[in-house]
């Protein structure tokens, strides 16, 4: 495949090998860490005074798929301010929230990223889904099927046919090539498609009679069963309203007695936009707290932070009924789309301004979150792209976590009610390197089971960011200026071993793969699953089952995790 | 004032021509060396003024004492004029797409006809058009809420559909006809219409004004007459009526006006009953 | 013989996809479960072929050699300063990716039918997004069905039985609970069956949408009609709309291509928005043409747009009416086409089809066809989902892989490998240069 390389003297943050800021060298060859090699044979690139990493790890970003697409096709008038010009190594492309598949893979690339999961698709419309990640260059991928709204997982459920339901999860992974389970605003979306906006966690889901929180619990045992790489990835019920800090924590509470040690078992998504605490729009506050001290003394939860960025941008979600809220308030465009017997989708343009209250109070929960929440492991840096604000933003969303001085900068120019209503003012914690490393490569790639990427030990997938940042001359908490400008374009991004970017540039264009699992359930089980699926298959779907599945031939660089289940 | 004139060479290309560089503030302090050199795209191929203008006179860094002026036919240029902020142009002959694009000041006269979306996302200044121009005059880009915000658009001939669309400031007068869909979307600003206006005017509008002095067929049933008014005034002119006035559109829960001349609409007598 | 089942239709947008089709000796002989439509094209496809590569020399068009015809494709579209690649709307997604390539390479503009199909309901929904979903919410929910300038019956044959009137769903047992409403300005074959037709005046779509949602926000219309349909027989359309339990609206060029175009779509979207207030509702496209749905997602995830893509300055820009074909051909502005699948010289308006003819033109298309008769440089190809694999959208952006179930005939190449001998050509030449 690619050459050996030497990264001489850089300064290291690989959290899970325990290095933390050592000056010292990394060996590649053929696309993999190794112990040494010979220096005759190897590139060497002088990282002298510049921080070395793994390549970034994004555990939640809407890339591709209907939804990103019709969110594409919806705003031409965004597309205007960020037009791309094809280069010798470059397609052509746009972009500003909702860039096209070329420019989301140079753009995460310029910025050190190398692995990033499309968090949110319809199975039903998976080939697209893939299709579009095929065209995203630069990056490893996978995408989450959804499940939490879905016909046969609520059947399977009612009827209490457990081991079914782990059957029928494994056969649609394998079938649609998903990577992890996903659940959003579990049985809300089928209220929705009857026009219910809201859904209580403990009120049965019309006509299926389940409830939401039957759905969460159920396929939490699924996910177990499967021995999935991933936990149940979970947008909890009540997404965007007020006081639903009580939902997110009722969410982890609800699957604790599953948990019997080791990994999480749930990752709660984008928290921020679940964490609030007030009763109206205009007493909104930040629930960070109470999420916090929960995740804080609880180990069988993990979270991501979906950080708001004063900018616009545009909400995109498989929450249907929650956009449909989002543009009753705002009154701006609106696309929704609901998919037969599995899920829906919302899309509404978003402008955040510092001098709104609500938006104020949503930038601050966020910020809260991550710095309330002890373990750094625990926790995940998104901004939830592009809903809180473009991926291009995360090293804003850094020097935010690293620097008290850079929040308060922001808090001086927020609303004033929601700068009084604030704790931030005396959360003294400032992120260090390490924790960084932590939250953009060491943890999504612990909690996605991904042990060969994320950490620059032997034998891992030899994906490495360098960025221009002198850690004896910076300090982050007060330059955090000169490490956002650092991270936002990497020296250096090598992509299973080949420099693709140097001086924030891209030098050379490559397709990466596509993450998927295999989990194997037993023979008889798998068989007299399928058999009954098919039997009533052209009940639910408006397509043949053998036309539902997604043949391999149709992904570029497919690469399936195979995982034994126990059942 | 100092003046730099244009003059198209024959046999001008067919291809689309951007001249989005062509403007008082491209060409304001340059030699004409420098003026010949400025960048412009024929179809695909980068190419530089002179090779489709001969240039004559002389610039200055001052601003508001620049005159272009351009004269020749080039309907298939695009972006004369764009985000101007001062000085003036006069075009002897078409004007091409998207003339005075983003314009923030100075005055673009056009002595022939203007292509589609002239005026686009204006904010200032004022744009002449003295013979006929296209659809979606003084409009906002394709899925912006943000149209027109300023200035000043003046047409002595008819304009096409959509003009107006998404207005949000200044003023726009057409002394023809218009197409449909005048001022669609508005927010505020004033829409003039000495000609006809056939149909669906005030579609969706929000808010501002728009007058008709000519005839129209028909008015959306989003529209309620509110008064009859002796005249009205657009800018400092004082145009007399008498005029329907009517709000709307109550299709978008619209606090818009739309002011049409009585006595060239006979059929809207119809509406004095609910008066 | 060989039975191919699950075998997806390339016709119109519906793509059924429990085409059962019998193969002898490479040829179809017998097609089940689609409608007369499908069941022709699977039947009569390889009528009036193209066999071989033609090239026009002194006036009239000879056979040539595959090769020296790429060669001559590539260099018109290199020497071209404006050049116009359109059509794709009968190709596979995966032709689609290697056009949008080509595209970029040579600066030019990519096109494809919905410019004169759909055009105005993309960009209806540029101005106010939609509420819509996938065929089968329509079958399971459905309690009303209303299709405003669209006539199933004939354009989509299986759709009511498939998807949303006659079908058979969870909540709903077919016709018997639900209501069909037309809305048109003829009595087409749909407005026939329908519980209720609205014949509409033509050309006032606009007006009695614009009537619809001032009545739906209850407030006073001062007139007697709109779009020569009583007011009180709007106001009751617009009760049965709101009181519906799930509604859903098909539109077509009825809406889409009457005075107004682009708004009136827009307008129904903000109807079917303003009944989401009152009960649940969702708008679809019946798109028509096969493939053109992929078209637009493959050039949208791609470029940014859906259509009328436009490369000349290196990156994509777009605004229809100005980047769309029709309007560079009627501004006289491009100085080459190829087009792909299409007949544009039949279809387009003839003074815009006499300048297409009248520069450079090349074809790539497996049948014989008033463009390919009038162009300079003619490539046969395949058909995509019949003779060639490959991806494929419906109406509702369902992906399919389609099916390839016989073979082409020799040295007949899909578009998809025409268009990369193109690619590479191109690339090769301008390396030269």
């Amino acid at each position: 495949m690619t050459g050996n390389i030497i990264i001489r003297n850089g300064t290291v943050f690989d959290p899970k090998n325990n290095i933390n800021g050592d000056v010292m060298d990394i060996a590649i060859s053929n696309g993999k860490f190794v112990q040494s090699v010979d220096e005759k044979s190897a590139r060497l690139i002088d990282a002298s005074n510049k921080i070395v990493m793994a390549g970034g790890v994004d555990i939640h970003s809407h890339i591709a798929g209907p939804k990103v697409n019709m969110a594409r096709m919806l705003q031409p008038e965004d597309h205007y301010k960020n037009l791309r010009c094809k280069t010798d190594i470059k397609r052509a492309g746009v972009g500003t929230s909702c860039p096209s598949t070329f420019v989301t893979g140079y753009d995460y690339s310029e910025m050190g990223y190398t692995t990033v999961f499309e968090p949110a698709n319809p199975p039903l419309k998976m080939l697209h889904v893939i299709d579009e990640l095929n065209d995203t260059p630069m990056l490893d991928k996978a995408c989450y099927p959804l499940f939490g709204n879905n016909w046969h997982v609520m059947e399977y459920l009612k009827n209490k046919k457990y081991d079914e339901l782990a059957a029928y999860v494994a056969w649609t992974l394998k079938a649609v090539k998903g990577y992890a389970v996903k659940l959003v605003n579990p049985g809300g979306v089928e209220n929705w498609k009857w026009g219910v906006e809201s859904t209580l966690f403990d009120e049965p889901v019309g006509r299926f009679e389940v409830t939401p929180r039957e759905i969460l619990r159920g396929m939490c045992k699924a996910v177990h069963t499967l021995n999935l790489p991933h936990s149940l990835h979970v947008h909890a019920n009540l997404l965007g309203t007020p006081g639903n800090y009580e939902m997110a924590v009722k969410t982890l509470d609800s699957v604790r007695d599953i948990y019997t040690g080791g990994k999480p078992i749930i990752h709660l998504t984008h928290v921020q936009f679940n964490t609030y605490g007030g009763t109206n729009w205009l007493n909104l506050s930040s629930g960070a707290e109470h999420l916090a001290k929960y995740v804080n003394n609880h180990n069988h939860a993990s979270i991501d932070l979906g950080q708001v960025v004063f900018s616009k941008t545009t909400t995109m979600t498989a929450d249907g009924p929650f956009e449909y809220k989002l543009q009753k308030m705002i009154g701006n465009k609106w696309v929704n789309a609901d998919i037969e017997a599995e899920t829906g989708c919302g899309i509404v343009p978003i402008t955040y301004k510092k001098s709104n209250y609500v938006h104020a109070i949503m930038w601050i929960t966020g910020l809260e979150a991550a710095l309330m929440v002890d373990d750094p492991w625990k926790v995940c840096m998104t901004t939830d792209h592009p809903n809180g604000g473009c991926f291009t933003t995360y090293p804003k969303v850094i020097a935010w976590l690293m620097s008290h001085k850079a929040r308060g900068k922001v808090l001086a120019k927020i609303n004033k009610r929601a700068q009084r209503r604030s704790a931030l003012e005396n959360l003294d914690r400032e992120y260090s390197f390490s924790d960084i490393a932590v939250v953009t490569r060491a943890g999504p790639s612990r909690l996605l089971g991904l042990k060969d990427k994320g950490h620059l030990g032997v034998g891992a997938d030899a994906d490495v960011s360098i960025y221009d940042i002198d850690v004896n001359k910076i300090d982050p908490a007060v330059q955090y200026r000169t490490v956002r400008r650092a991270m936002r374009r990497a020296s250096y991004t090598i992509k299973d071993g080949e420099i693709v970017v140097k001086d924030g540039q891209l030098v050379k264009s490559v397709p990466g793969r596509i993450f998927w699992t295999d989990s194997k359930v037993s023979d008889d089980l798998a068989k007299s699953m399928e058999s009954e699926l098919r039997s009533k298959f052209n009940d639910y779907y408006t397509v043949q089952m053998n036309n539902y599945i997604v043949a391999e031939k149709n992904i570029v660089n497919s690469t399936p995790v195979k995982v034994k289940a126990n059942v | 004032m100092a003046e730099i004139t244009l003059k198209l060479k024959s046999e001008p290309p067919f291809q689309p021509v951007d001249l989005s560089e062509l403007s008082p503030d491209g060409v304001a302090g340059k030699s004409l060396n420098e003026v010949a050199s400025i960048p412009i795209w024929i179809g695909n191929r980068p190419s530089v003024l002179c090779s489709i203008y001969d240039i004559s006179g002389e610039s200055t860094s001052n601003l508001s004492d620049l005159l272009l002026v351009i004269n020749g036919d080039l309907p298939n240029s695009r972006r004369i004029g764009a985000k101007m902020t001062n000085g003036r142009i006069i075009i002897n002959g078409r004007a091409g797409l998207y003339v005075g694009a983003e314009m923030k000041g100075g005055l673009i006269t056009v002595n022939g006809d203007a292509g589609d979306w002239a005026g686009i996302g204006l904010k200032g200044g004022l744009l002449e058009i003295n013979g006929n121009v296209g659809d979606f005059l003084g409009a906002a880009y394709r899925g912006s809420r943000k149209g027109m915000k300023g200035g000043v658009i003046v047409v002595k001939g008819n304009a096409g559909c959509d003009a107006g669309a998404w207005l949000d400031g200044g003023t726009i007068k057409i002394l023809g006809n218009a197409g449909i869909n005048l001022g669609i979307h508005m927010i505020d600003g004033t829409l003039y219409v000495s000609g006809n206006c056939e149909s669906r005017i005030g579609a969706s509008m929000t808010g501002g004004k728009v007058i008709l002095s000519g005839k129209t067929e028909d008015l959306l049933a989003g529209f309620q007459i509110e008064e009859i008014k002796d005249k009205v005034k657009v800018g400092e002119e004082k145009i007399s009526g008498p005029f329907y006035v009517f709000s709307g559109d109550n299709a978008e829960s619209g606090r818009g006006k739309i002011l049409i001349k009585k006595d060239t609409n006979p059929k809207l007598a119809s509406y004095e009953k609910y008066l | 013989m060989d039975i191919y089942q699950d075998v997806v239709c390339p016709v119109c947008g519906c793509l059924c996809d429990d085409i059962e089709v019998n193969v002898e000796n490479n040829r179809v002989s017998k097609v089940k479960n689609a409608c007369a439509m499908g069941t022709t094209k699977f039947l009569n496809y390889n009528s009036d072929r193209l066999h071989s590569p033609l090239m026009r020399t002194n006036g009239s068009q000879q056979p040539s050699s595959l090769e020296e015809s790429i060669t001559r494709v590539a260099e018109m579209l290199v020497n071209a300063k404006y050049p116009v690649v359109y059509g794709l709307a009968l190709s596979s997604c995966e032709a689609v990716k290697v056009a949008v390539e080509l595209v970029e390479e040579i600066g030019g503009v990519i096109d494809n039918q919905t410019t004169v199909c759909h055009g105005p309901s993309v960009q209806g929904f540029h101005e106010v997004g939609e509420s819509t979903a996938s065929l089968g919410e329509v079958r399971h929910r459905a309690d009303l069905v209303v299709c405003w300038g669209c006539n199933p019956v004939e354009s989509h044959p299986r759709h009511f039985e498939r998807y949303s009137y006659t079908v058979k769903g969870r909540f709903r047992k077919g016709k018997e609970d639900r209501k069909l409403i037309v809305v048109d300005v003829r009595n087409t074959g749909t407005a026939k069956i329908a519980d209720k037709f609205i014949q509409l005046e033509p050309n006032k779509d606009y007006e009695l949408v614009n009537a619809l949602r001032t009545a739906l926000n209850h407030e006073q219309i001062q007139c007697e009609t709109v779009a020569g349909i009583p007011v009180e027989e709007i106001e009751s359309l617009a009760e049965t709309l709101r009181t519906c339990e799930f509604g859903a609206l098909f539109y077509g060029l009825g809406a889409s291509h009457t005075a107004g175009k682009g708004r009136n779509i827009e307008s129904l979207g903000l109807l079917v928005r303003d009944l989401n207030n009152w009960t649940k509702f969702v708008l679809m496209p019946a798109r028509g043409h096969y493939n053109v749905t992929g078209v637009n997602q493959v050039c949208a995830w791609q470029t940014g747009f859906p259509y009328a893509v436009d490369f000349s300055r290196g990156y994509p820009w777009y605004n229809p009416g100005e980047t769309t074909f029709v309007d560079i051909l009627r501004r006289k502005e491009s100085d080459a086409s190829l087009i792909i699948g299409s007949d544009p010289v039949a279809h387009f308006p003839i003074g815009v089809s006499k300048y297409l003819c009248s520069k450079p033109l090349a074809v790539i298309d497996p049948s014989n066809s008033m463009t390919t008769m009038a162009a300079d440089i003619v490539i046969p190809s395949s058909f995509a989902g019949i003779e060639s694999e490959g991806i494929a959208y419906r109406m509702d952006g369902v992906t399919f892989s389609m099916k390839k179930v016989v073979e082409p005939p020799e040295k007949i190449l899909s578009d998809e490998d025409v268009l990369k001998l193109i690619l590479g050509k191109v690339k090769a030449l301008k390396r030269l240069k």
